[in-house]
This record gives C-alpha cells, structure tokens and sequence, in this order.
C-alpha cells in the first residue's frame, strides 16, 4: 500500500496531530514530505507480511497464557480528587474546563 | 567507609542487613556519585535527593530487617514509572510538569522491600527509541566512551549503573530496551516473562509487549530485584499468577550439556566485526566447556520487525490518545476551540518519533487497513511465538547477539527504518512473551566498547535463566 | 405512492446494578459533587490499568440468558478509539467481535393483539463515559468523570419493529425483565435504561431498507414512541417530496416534540476498534453459566401467573410487579403466612404507598416480611379486628417491633370472649330502648348503631363478627 501525503494528512487528524504546528509553511511542506517518505518506506518494508502464510492462524493479541479472574465488585475510595484535579491545566471548582463544545 | 558506590546491589545488601554501613551512608554515597557523573552522563532527569535521604535516615531510626532484603539498597528507575508525589515526565514535554497521584506497583513493591528510590532515570520519550536521542531533555551518555549512545530506551537507567550512580535499577522492555541499554553500557538486565512484574504505573507504550524489569552490574543483583517485584497485582489484569521462584537462591547451572539453540537467523545477520570478533570467542568457549551449540532455525523471524513495529505502534497510538491536555500535561496556550486544544497542544508536546509511531500506528488500525496490518500481523505473532516455543523444546535456552552494532556514535543519526530494524535480535522475545537475560561476554575489538549477548529461556523460567546467567559470569567476567 | 412501512431497530443501553465501576474500584453512586468518585483508571492517568469486574461479567451473562441468548463463554473488550472530553482514556472499552452474548429475542404483543418476536443481534458490556456540562456564562465546556468507567450492557436489537406501539410495549417489557432479574436498577430519571432508536421507511412489502436516521438518548418509554411517530411523519414527508432522506444522528426535544439532526462538524469517524491489550477475555464457565441459571428468579410473565393463580386480584398482581422487590417482600411473607390475599392486601394497601411516600423498596423498611406477616396472622386467628390492624400499622412501619407486642401494648387485642361481648351488648340494649324497638319492629339497619356503640365502648377491640352474632341474638330474644 503506497502512503501518500494525503493519506498521512488524514491519519495525523484522526491522531489529532498537527504536523505543521509551530513550522513555517516551506518549513511544514519539506517536514511532511520528509515524514511521508519514511512513512512510506517503512510501510514498503512491513508489505512483506504479506508474504506470510496465515492461512488459518488465529491472531495472538497477546502473549498471556492464562490471567487472574476477575475483580471482586467492592467499593475503594481513592480519595484522590484533588490531586487529580491539581494537575489539571484547566478547572472550575471541581470539573475538569475546556473551550466550550459547540 | 569509602566508595561504597563501588558495592554490586548484593554486597551492598548484605553490609546493610548487617549493619556494617547505614542506609544513610549508602544511600549518601551514590547521592555524591550522581553529583559527581551527571555533568558527563546525564544518566538521570530527577535525582530524588532529599526524598532519599530522609528515607534512608527513616529506615536507619528503625534498623535493618531480614523481611526487607533490599533494605537501604539505592535503586533508580527509569523515569516511566509513576512515582506519587515526585514529578514523572516519561521524557515528554507532554508530562514536563507532571506528578503522578500514585505509585506504580514496582514502586510499592520495591519500598516494602527496603529500597530507596534515588533517582529517575532518562529514556527515550515514552519509550519509543534505542537511545535516548529522543529524550525531549536531552540525551544520556555512555559512561565507557562519553560520545556514545548508552541506548535505549532505558538508557539513562543503564548508564546510571554503569557510571555506579545506583548498583541497580529498574527500566522497561517492548522490544529490547533493557537488554540493549544493558549490553551498550556492559550491565546485566532481564526482560520478564510477560506478566512476571505487574504493568501498574508503568506509563504504557505496547501493552501486549511492555514488561519492566532489573538492570544491574551482576546476575544476582537482577535476581534479588526481580525477587522483590515479582508476582499477581490485583491491579493488573495481566500480571500473572504464576508462582514466584526464589531467584536470588539460585546456583550455577553446569555448562557441560548445556543445549543452546542458535537461531541462524540471528547468528547469519550483518554484525559489525567490532562485535562478531568476541562473539565467536564466547561461541568458541562455551563449546569448549561442553554446551551443546545447536545451529536451529526460526522460519517466520524475518516478518518479525514488520510484526512488531505494526503491533507496537497501533497499540501505542492509542495508549497515547490520553495525552490529550483536557486532565493534565502539556496544554496549549489559549486555545480557540477543543479541536485546537487536542491538535495544538499534541502537536507541541509530542516529539517526532513518538508522532511517528502513533501516526504508523493510527495507519494501521484504520479502517480499510485493519485486516491487511493490524490483523495480519497479530497473525504473524503467533507463528513467531509458536516457532520460539518450539525451538525452545529441544534447546535449553536460545543464544543470540543483542545488537549488530556496538554503540554507536552521537553524530550518527539512524534513518527510522533502519533503527528499527536495529531490534531485529531482541523484539521477537518480546512477541513470544518470554524472558531474555543480556549480560556481557566481551569488549569491542578496537574501540573496546561492552558486547553483551542474549539468553532467551522458556516461558516463566527465569530461575533457569539466572542459574545460567552465573555460569556464564563465571566464564565472562564482568566488566564492571 | 404505496402506503411507506417505517423499520425500526433500538440499542438499549442500561446501567448494571454494580457497586463499582466496570474497571475500577469507585463507587457507581449518582448525584454527588463532580470528581467525587474517581480514581486513576477512571481518570485516564498515565500508567493505570483496568481490571474488570466480575459481576459486571454476571450480570450481562443473566441478562442473556433471560433473554434467550447465546452466552459466549469467551469475549474479549475492545477498545473504540475517538478524542472527547468525557472520555479520559482516549477510547471507550467496548466489545465489538464476539461480545458476551449474541442471537435471542423477545415475544411482544402488538395493537391488534397479534404476538410477535422481537429478534435481538447481540448484547455486549461496554463503560459509560463522563458527563460535560456547558458554562454559557464562562464559555466554557466543564467535565465530570464520576460517570466515566460505569458498567453498561448495550441490548441492540434487528430492525424487527414496525411502529412505534410495538417499540414502546418491547421497551417496557425488556425492563421490566431486567430490573426484575436486577441487572439494572432501571431508574429511567438517572438514564439507567436509554435507548437510540434506528428508523428507515420503506414502501409495505419491499424488503429493500431505506436511508435511517438515528434518534439517541431517549431516556423515556413515551418519548421513544413520540420521536417515532413524528420521525414517521418527518421522514414520509420527504418521501412524498421526493427529497432524500439524509443519513444522521437527530435527537427528541420533547418540548416541542419534534426530533433534530445534531450538528455535527466532525469528519466521519473511523473508530479503529481493536482488541484491548490490557484486559484478558472475558470468560463465563458453563459453571457459572449452570450457577446463574440456577439462581435466574421468576421472570415477570411467570410471576405475574403464578400471583394470579395464587388468587390475587389482577390490580393487586399489577402493583406488586411494578415496585421494586415487592414480589420478593411478598414471597418471604408468605413463607410465614400462606395467605396470599390477606399479605397482598396488606402490602397494596398499606405497606406499598408508605414505602412509595418514602421512596424506599419494601425490602428496606422497618417491618419486614416476617413482621407483615405476623400482622396478618393477627388478623387471621381474630387476635386483631382489620381496623386495629390498619391503626397499629403506621407506628410499626416507623418503628418496626413486633405486632403482637405493640397490640398488647395498646390494649387493642380483639375481644372474642362471648361473656364479656354479651355483658357488654346486654348494657347497651338496655340503655338504649327506642333504638332496641326499632329494631324489633323491622328496622334491621338501627343494628350497625348497636354494633357502634359495642366498638366504642371495647375501644374497637371486639370481634366484629362476634360482635353481631351477639346483638342479633339479644335483639331477637
């Protein structure tokens, strides 16, 4: 699958990533297109997965061979708001703020 | 008593338990070798002195206790492991402010044990690099040669013990960035089975492929910490169960018969004669004293680093999506809008080869894509696990190089391509979940940087692992 | 233009009945100041890791099996991946392939009384997100994550329903089993039990599906069926327009009651489901399978036949279903005293509205099963007239205690001595002789004064049937 510029421009805003943030537009136009070609080279050299043969392998999300069951349903209070919210960029008494959602 | 520094974890733990030095001399002491080596090595982002010491004084008020066997033993930890109270950067920009709300378990574990935690040490940004080049505070150094690369990603961790700042400490592993740091900069340092140490606290980059784990100047030392930390955590859904071994109790397992299986894969790369010179001496002289090297082959190991750099990354990309400036880190300045506030402040925070990885990653799990990356490669994964497993019946342990390079200079920059291709040797153990021990054999041919080689053992057999391990040190003396 | 058949699927999202949340150890509780109950996994902090809780787990595989699913014994959580300020980690923890449950239905009667089955697709466990609340004033968009990790089982059903009668009678049915079964607590005012409605038209008697729009967040069984109807109307304008209709999300504003297409800038979502690293599948043994079916209590529909059978009233059958654990209340006083009727009664007409003006579930006030009951044994062996009964219940629910003890207390035990009524009777007649001719001449209803006057005078503790018995021997005499 060839990556192309487009293909990383719509990727970074599903990553709500900005790749000219802070960049000069000539600036921004050689980084991504400098990204875009390792993107790509990278992406070329993974396309050798194709040539392994999965025929009816399951995939291995993970190596675990068995886990520990599941968790009793009992209250732990962590008190921990205010350290949480302390490290808040933004707050309003005790919610969490952002710029208004329109 | 002087240079206590120069103790190896062991040592230094017995003389406490035994009250021949205080916590607070030790402890003291590396406080005074951190100050000392960190203009040249950068080894760590926070030294916690004054944390340390009054710890150490506040074990000393009570005095050693065999139930603590790390007891005033200085520890330092890579700077990915959350720590309450005490700043936790990950390297990123992102969390430059940031101070966790509680402690990783490690962490918990570690000061049940007795250990003071003395420093946090630098890595690449969350992880994602094999040198700390990609550190958002600058990179660490290699103490053996100040213009090299410790590696990485927990390179400040091994420099750290290298340099002698803390006889042990504790780092990471997706896909080799405890055992390459380690043989870098000459230390010992295990990646666990996969659940062998609780994941709790420790900032994620692949959650099926992250595992913590020791990094000291012997086997035993990484032993004992292993010890300590091991085991179930009701926090972690995929810490195991699995009994924990006493590791430090182990004995040298006998080299006569030892069956090494060498993947011809790994053995018939491109190594760089710096390294392949001492390699092949250390081949030549566990033969000599009776191993059994069996040459074996592992089919699916050259989809390995296509498979890994898929999974790592599409799970990365969204252990990364918290980053996000709404509950804490990096945010930035008055943003219009929420769609500016996630873009801008991600934008800012994010280094470039963690915008890399997420962006590989996001690829790789969008739609259209899913089946032909995601999907085939966790396929993949089990043909790579299987054919580890396998070879690991017939063989007692896997024998490879960590690296195919010694560590290399700072001037020389690694497209991103090849620096991922750099872990060919150690993210395969990371796709099987089972444990690696790197420890050195030797020293480069020329430049005379460390050359550290790989034991890969079955899965949960770190025990075995170690026993290995001090008979190896037996025959390749450490090198610090 | 063929008469348009509108096709109407819903995705039921209701709240399990859980004390923490789905990953971490907070309290599940509603209504307190924001951030209250949070914690570093529900927080999204770095380094936290979820752990499931297994009667979250339970709870879905019950619901399945009520509902006449497959119970899979291995799922697995998947995370879906999008940015929002209510969602601290960055995704939701969903299930998307296998979910827990899959297949199974539910049979509803329609308008013309006609049964149908309500085929289901699948039920899956997935965490609720926080809520944002908008400052105008400050513009600003505020958020509280005490929601955020809650434990929800998303029910979606196929596009089997064809008008919204139909949608509303499923909706109340499917509650009615769930907090029976508690799964949930059901309470529809907090949003434990909201639905999104999928509707399409099409012309009757095609099987081709039209464009659909989806209605979310419906929280009220008459709001679904008001969005629905005027979605009908909408949508069949457009039809008859030859306008298209347009693929969107619209909500109900019952106000106006009318739906609207949420404004939506965003690009298209693209979810990137994938299988969440960080939890193992989610595993329902057939031993928990076997022990869940064992433990499966009555569904409404049985019940409602067995309270029937059991001779209640069909109102009183109504009413019991309706309140929360009153069928268990009646059932464990009815171990004490079989006498449905009388505990029904008691319960519809005395314990039921006091637990209501409370807002209690009978399970929880003062006078238990066992003390409703001993009332009611009071009653059956005349120890207690149903007056002194009904006055002493207001003191034993406040207080709780024992009936008979309070009875006696009172000195309002029933007097079913013949010799003390008949001296009792006897006084009275002879003190009152004009009413005791009339009576004699005919006139049979001056008896209910005798009757009074013998209540008053034993302070309304004689046996009323006695009591008569009594007077119309002497009278006649």
């Amino acid at each position: 699958m060839p990556i192309d510029l487009k293909i990383v421009q719509s990727t970074a805003s599903l990553a709500r990533l900005n790749l000219a943030q802070g960049l000069e537009p000539e600036q921004a136009q050689a980084d991504l297109e400098k990204l875009t070609h390792e993107l790509a080279t990278i992406v070329g050299y993974i396309d050798i997965l194709g040539e392994a043969d999965t025929q009816g392998v399951e995939p291995l999300y993970s190596p675990m061979l068995e886990a520990p069951g599941a968790r009793e349903d009992v209250v732990i209070n962590s008190n921990t708001t205010e350290e949480i919210l302390e490290q808040a960029p933004d707050r309003i008494g005790s919610f969490f703020a952002v710029p208004k959602i329109l | 008593m002087s240079e206590l520094y120069k103790l190896t974890l062991t040592e230094a733990a017995a003389k406490l338990q035994a009250r021949e030095i205080s916590a607070s001399d030790m402890v003291g002491d590396c406080l005074a070798r951190i100050e000392a080596t960190e203009p040249d090595i950068h080894a760590c982002l926070t030294v916690m002195g004054e944390e340390a010491r009054a710890e150490a004084k506040a074990l000393d008020e009570k005095g050693p206790d065999p139930a603590k066997p790390l007891w005033g033993v200085p520890v330092a930890l890579k700077d990915l492991f959350c720590t309450k109270g005490v700043k936790t950067t990950a390297a990123s920009k992102m969390l430059e402010n940031f101070t966790p709300t509680y402690d990783a378990q490690v962490v918990t574990k570690l000061r049940e044990a007795g250990a003071v935690i003395v420093a946090k040490t630098n890595l690449d940004e969350f992880a994602m690099g094999a040198s700390t080049g990609f550190s958002a505070f600058g990179p660490s150094r290699n103490p053996w040669n100040t213009d090299k690369v410790p590696g990485g990603s927990s390179g400040g961790a091994a420099a750290s013990v290298a340099a002698y700042q803390t006889p042990g400490g504790f780092g990471t592993d997706t896909g080799g960035s405890i055992r390459q740091p380690a043989s870098l900069c000459g230390c010992v340092g295990l990646k666990p089975t996969y659940g062998r140490i609780s994941r709790y606290g420790v900032m994620a980059f692949a959650s099926s492929l992250d595992q913590p784990g020791p990094m000291a100047r012997r086997v035993i030392d990484c032993a004992r910490l292993l010890k300590a930390v091991a085991g179930p955590d009701a926090r972690d859904n995929t810490a195991s169960l699995h009994p924990v071994d006493d590791y430090d109790a182990v004995l040298p397992m006998k080299v006569k018969g030892m069956r090494l299986g060498l993947p011809k894969e790994l053995w018939e790369a491109n190594i760089d004669p710096e390294l392949d010179g001492p390699l092949k001496a250390a081949l030549a002289k566990l033969e000599e004293a009776g191993a059994e090297l069996r040459p074996i082959t592992i089919p699916n190991l050259k989809y390995s680093v296509a498979t890994y750099y898929i999974l790592a990354c599409a799970e990365g990309s969204t252990n990364m999506a918290r980053f996000d400036g709404v509950r804490y880190g990096h945010r930035t300045k008055d943003p219009r809008d929420l769609t500016e506030l996630y873009v801008a402040s991600r934008s800012e925070a994010l280094g470039p080869e963690v915008r890399r990885r997420i962006l590989l990653g996001t690829f790789a799990l969008s739609s259209g894509y899913y089946d032909a990356y995601y999907k085939k490669a966790a396929r993949v994964r089990r043909l790579i696990r299987d054919d580890y497993f396998k070879a690991l019946e017939d063989c007692d342990f896997l024998l490879t190089p960590i690296t195919s390079v010694p560590a290399w200079d700072f001037s020389k920059e690694h497209d991103p391509l090849t620096a991922y291709q750099l872990d060919l040797m150690t993210l395969p153990v990371n796709l099987a979940g089972l444990p690696g021990l790197s420890l050195p054999v030797g020293r480069g041919v020329k430049e005379g940087m460390p050359v550290g080689i790989q034991l890969v053992g079955r899965h949960f057999g770190e025990s075995a692992l170690f026993s290995a391990g001090l008979s190896f040190e037996e025959m390749f003396p450490p090198l610090l | 233009m063929s008469r348009m058949e509108p096709v109407i699927g819903l995705e039921i999202h209701t709240q399990l009945n859980t004390a923490t949340k789905l990953f971490c150890s907070c309290a599940t509780e509603v209504g307190d100041q924001p951030n209250t109950h949070i914690c570093e996994v529900c927080s999204g902090q770095p380094g936290a890791l979820p752990r499931t809780n297994g009667r979250a787990v339970e709870l879905a595989a019950k619901a399945g099996l009520a509902l006449g699913c497959k119970v899979n014994e291995r799922s697995i959580f998947s995370r879906k991946n999008y940015f929002y300020p209510d969602l601290p980690a960055g995704f939701q923890t969903s299930q998307l392939d296998p979910p827990i449950c899959e297949g199974g239905g539910l049979e509803i009667v329609d308008e013309d009384g006609g049964k149908r089955f309500i085929r289901l697709n699948r039920i899956h466990l997935e965490d609720d997100a926080g809520k944002c609340v908008h400052d105008e004033q400050r513009g600003q968009t505020l958020v509280d994550l005490n929601r955020a990790g809650t434990p929800l089982i998303e029910i979606v059903t196929e596009p089997d329903f064809r008008s919204s009668g139909e949608v509303m009678e499923f909706l109340k049915k499917l509650h009615a089993i769930l907090v029976r079964l508690e799964v949930t607590q059901g309470r529809l005012e907090e949003g434990e039990f909201r639905c999104d409605v999928n509707i399409s038209l099409r012309p009757a008697g095609t099987e081709k599906l039209g464009t659909r729009c989806e209605i979310k967040n419906l929280n009220s069984f008459r709001h679904a069926g008001q969005a629905i109807e005027y979605e009908i109307i909408r949508q069949g304008g457009l039809y008859d327009k030859g306008e298209p209709v347009i693929q969107e999300t619209r909500l109900f504003d019952p106000a106006h009651q009318e739906t609207r297409a949420l404004r939506s800038k965003e690009e298209a979502h693209d979810y990137r489901y994938f299988p969440q690293p960080d939890l193992p599948p989610v595993v329902v043994t057939p031993e928990l399978l076997a022990r869940l079916k064992a433990e499966m209590p009555e569904l409404p529909e049985e019940v409602k036949a067995r309270l029937l059978e059991e001779g209640l009233t069909a109102e009183q059958t109504d009413v019991l279903l309706d309140r929360r654990r009153a069928v268990e209340y009646y059932d464990l006083a009815l171990k004490i005293l079989n006498e449905p009727k009388r505990v029904a009664t008691l319960m519809v007409e005395l314990l039921l509205p006091a637990c209501q003006r409370d807002d209690i579930s009978p399970m929880d006030s003062k006078l238990p099963p066992e003390g409703l009951a001993a009332l009611g044994k009071l009653m059956a062996d005349n120890t207690l007239n149903r007056r002194a009964a009904y006055d002493l219940f207001p003191e034993l629910f406040e207080r709780g205690g024992d009936p008979a003890e309070l009875a006696k207390a009172k000195g309002v035990i029933q007097i079913s001595d013949a010799g003390a009524i008949t001296a009792m009777a006897e006084e009275i007649i002879a003190a009152n002789p004009d009413q005791a001719r009339q009576y004699r001449e005919g006139q049979e209803k001056v008896l209910s004064f005798f009757v009074g006057q013998l209540m008053k005078r034993s302070k309304g503790a004689a046996n009323p049937k006695l009591a008569n018995e009594v007077l119309v021997k002497l009278l006649k005499s």
